[in-house]
């Protein structure tokens, strides 16, 4: 083969390489992330970058669910309580944090009771030292929680940044003096921190 | 811009071997990563024929598999079935305006599906409707798209270098293409041969210019195609709709609850001590004893005609019953066999009333008096520490202090329903609830003193107080004792020989 019709071959199969690379690249990439198999499922995370933990007001930090913070009985018009919930982030991108509810019950005593929900960003355990002017993230009726079901319409905007951040969630509830339904009822609330990268 | 050859060195000087072999692997090199990308952005852009398709990947919530910058060629399937465990792009129900990439691991009992990031602990807060589902990952082109992501980013350095790739890769290729020439078989030598050959011929032009023309024209158009060719390509590339596989996270405190329990009104005014409490719950026309609830043993007794088991104001409370005093003269006197008691400095008095719509008769709902029955003028008898109607059905609350003490609701309460009325007073002065709500204030703190007396609910002497009387049948002076029986409901009539605090009077009427 003289070195002219070499170099013709090589020039006529530079072009089949970079297609074939530009398939075999499709083709594997398709395999690998559209397979139906989903093995995948939580033990890839570790590599991920966003991660939330909550203290359940004073408790053990948890991934998941942390035992109820409150569970307050025998409450009588004029009581009320706070309690302070830390939320630990460990982002390694940038990242936003919202409070989000589920479960809020919908009856007089809900509508009749108040919760104000507070912000600081650190570590407040047990509301220790909780700062005096914190950012206020709501103050209305418990009822009215129920309003904030998702990302969308989640209250407050907590930008935790990377690495390992500490918010606390200060909750103050009240049943008013003045209330005059609620009686034999019970009002209920999940909180959830929803964290997405921004 | 290319090198100007001489003729001679056509010649196969060991020198020149080696620079076109440079410049062959050059072209090579271009060649592939040109046919490459071509080969990329083709099959990224065909499936469009198809009805597929492509996704811009900008976050990376689906790695190892999915990263930023790849594109993800979708086709159209919204079938629940053929979704479930893949990867399908979906309005991201948490921001409208976007798209999001991420995998289908089950679907909720609502229909909807339950989405999560590979990377991501915990799966997508809101479901999707399957009505949102634009398409089922068929594809993935890796990297195709990261020229967009760092032109949006703004990561110059890097769409520099990718810029400057292309650039060379063209240069190399349009360089070699010149020997490419050279190499065609059955060709003359090379264009430069011919051209050098036959300019003489062709015409008078200095053959140094003009031999390179036909070859510069042609590797201008060659380049300007490339470079049309890729903007367009970039053009397009940047049409690409986008979708977010965003980072999310969630943790939960869950089951929160705060409770009121189903608090018993009885219970509550005898937890709060009360001197004397008639719960009014009798029934019979033979009856004539009002128990004492408190404890105490300070019965009261039904006198004049008195309908007993109406329906009363406590819905929760068995037996719910109440009384109707229905002439002049009906009263609920303290028993004969309970001695007189030196009248309280700090009290409360409290009852339940109903008065008719219209009612203009007025009349006292619960008070302190002498004698133990009937009235008597105040040379002899007394009477003060009482809650009354006035002829507008205004509820009052009046002590006697050297002078008529009162506090007065502004409208009145002829309405047909229940209401609670306290009245409070100790040394910070008096003060009078409606429904557990304070609605008035007077900062008299003393009453009739050095007295003895006994409670007596729904009559009394009202002779002297027509101070402040609004409405018919205002009450004579004080020379001329005159009963004013409450014609309406009464229920739950007690007395405390201290104040009850405003948040001691709200819950009473809380827990009715």
């Amino acid at each position: 083969m003289s070195a002219q019709s070499r170099r013709r071959t090589l020039r006529a199969v530079a072009p089949v390489a970079g297609l074939l690379a530009a398939g075999l690249l499709v083709w594997q990439g398709s395999y690998a992330a559209f397979s139906a198999t989903t093995d995948n499922a939580g033990n890839s995370w570790a590599a991920g970058s966003v991660k939330l933990r909550n203290d359940g007001a004073g408790g053990s930090f948890a991934v998941s669910s942390t035992p109820a913070a409150f569970t307050v009985a025998a409450i009588k018009p004029g009581d009320s309580g706070a309690k302070c919930i830390v939320v630990e982030s460990t982002a390694d991108i940038g990242n936003l944090v919202k409070l989000e509810t589920a479960n809020v019950s919908s009856n007089a005593l809900s509508g009749a009771m108040t919760m104000k929900i507070d912000f600081a960003a650190g570590q407040f355990a047990n509301c220790a030292s909780f700062p005096a002017s914190p950012t206020n993230v709501y103050n209305s009726t418990l009822s009215g929680l129920a309003a904030a079901t998702n990302w969308s319409n989640g209250l407050g905007n907590w930008s935790a940044g990377t690495g390992t951040k500490y918010g606390t969630y200060r909750f103050s509830w009240a049943l008013p003096g003045g209330a005059t339904a609620g009686m034999g009822q019970t009002a209920t609330a999940d909180f959830i921190w929803e964290q997405q990268s921004s | 811009m290319d090198i100007d050859t001489d003729p001679a060195t056509c010649s196969d000087s060991a020198q020149q071997a080696a620079y076109s072999r440079v410049r062959l692997a050059g072209g090579l090199v271009g060649r592939m990563w040109l046919w490459f990308l071509a080969g990329c952005l083709v099959i990224t852009l065909v499936p469009v024929l198809f009805g597929w398709r492509p996704y811009l990947i900008e976050s990376g919530s689906m790695e190892p598999r999915i990263h930023v910058g790849d594109v993800v060629i979708a086709s159209p399937e919204q079938d629940p079935q053929a979704l479930l465990g893949r990867v399908a792009v979906f309005t991201d129900p948490d921001r409208p305006d976007r798209n999001k990439t991420h995998r289908v691991i089950e679907a909720a009992d609502d229909g909807r599906l339950v989405t999560k990031g590979d990377a991501n602990p915990t799966p997508d807060s809101q479901h999707v409707a399957v009505s949102d589902v634009h398409g089922l990952g068929r594809l993935l082109v890796g990297f195709v798209g990261l020229p967009v992501v760092w032109l949006q980013s703004g990561q110059w350095l890097w769409l520099v270098l990718f810029l400057v790739s292309i650039a060379l890769s063209v240069r190399w290729v349009s360089r070699d293409h010149e020997d490419e020439q050279d190499d065609a078989p059955g060709d003359p030598p090379t264009d430069r041969m011919l051209s050098a050959q036959a300019a003489p011929t062709r015409s008078g032009l200095d053959i140094a210019a003009s031999r390179p023309i036909p070859l510069a024209r042609a590797s201008h158009r060659h380049r300007w195609a490339w470079r049309i060719g890729y903007a367009v390509a970039l053009a397009a590339a940047l049409l690409l709709p986008t979708s977010t596989a965003a980072f999310s996270a969630t943790t939960r405190s869950t089951g929160n609850s705060w409770s009121v329990p189903n608090y018993d009104y009885t219970n509550e005014v005898k937890a709060l001590g009360p001197y004397l409490y008639w719960k009014l719950d009798e029934t019979g026309t033979g009856t004539t004893a009002a128990t004492d609830s408190s404890g105490n043993g300070r019965p009261g007794e039904y006198n004049g005609s008195i309908t007993k088991g109406i329906t009363g104001a406590l819905v929760t409370d068995t037996p719910n019953n109440a009384v109707s005093l229905t002439s002049a003269n009906s009263c609920i006197n303290t028993a004969s066999s309970v001695a007189a008691t030196t009248a309280p400095a700090a009290f409360t008095v409290a009852a339940w009333f109903k008065a008719p719509v219209g009612y203009s008769k007025g009349g006292k709902l619960i008070g302190f008096e002498r004698p133990r029955t009937g009235v008597a003028a105040p040379s002899v008898g007394q009477y003060d520490r009482m809650l009354y109607l006035d002829g507008n059905a205004r509820l009052r609350f009046g002590v006697y202090n050297g002078g008529y003490q009162l506090i007065s609701t502004a409208g009145g309460w002829d309405d047909n329903a229940w209401h609670l009325a306290v009245g409070t007073m100790n040394s910070a002065g008096m003060a009078l609830y409606v429904d557990g709500v304070r609605v008035g204030t007077n900062s008299n703190n003393a009453a009739e003193s050095n007295t003895s007396g006994w409670w007596r609910a729904g009559c009394g002497n009202l002779a002297g107080w027509a101070s402040g009387w609004s409405g018919p049948n205002a009450p004579p002076a004080d020379a001329t004792p005159t009963n004013y029986t409450f014609q309406g409901g009464l229920d739950e009539a007690a007395v405390w020989t201290k104040a009850l605090t405003a948040s001691e009077v709200a819950f009473l009427y809380f827990t009715r």
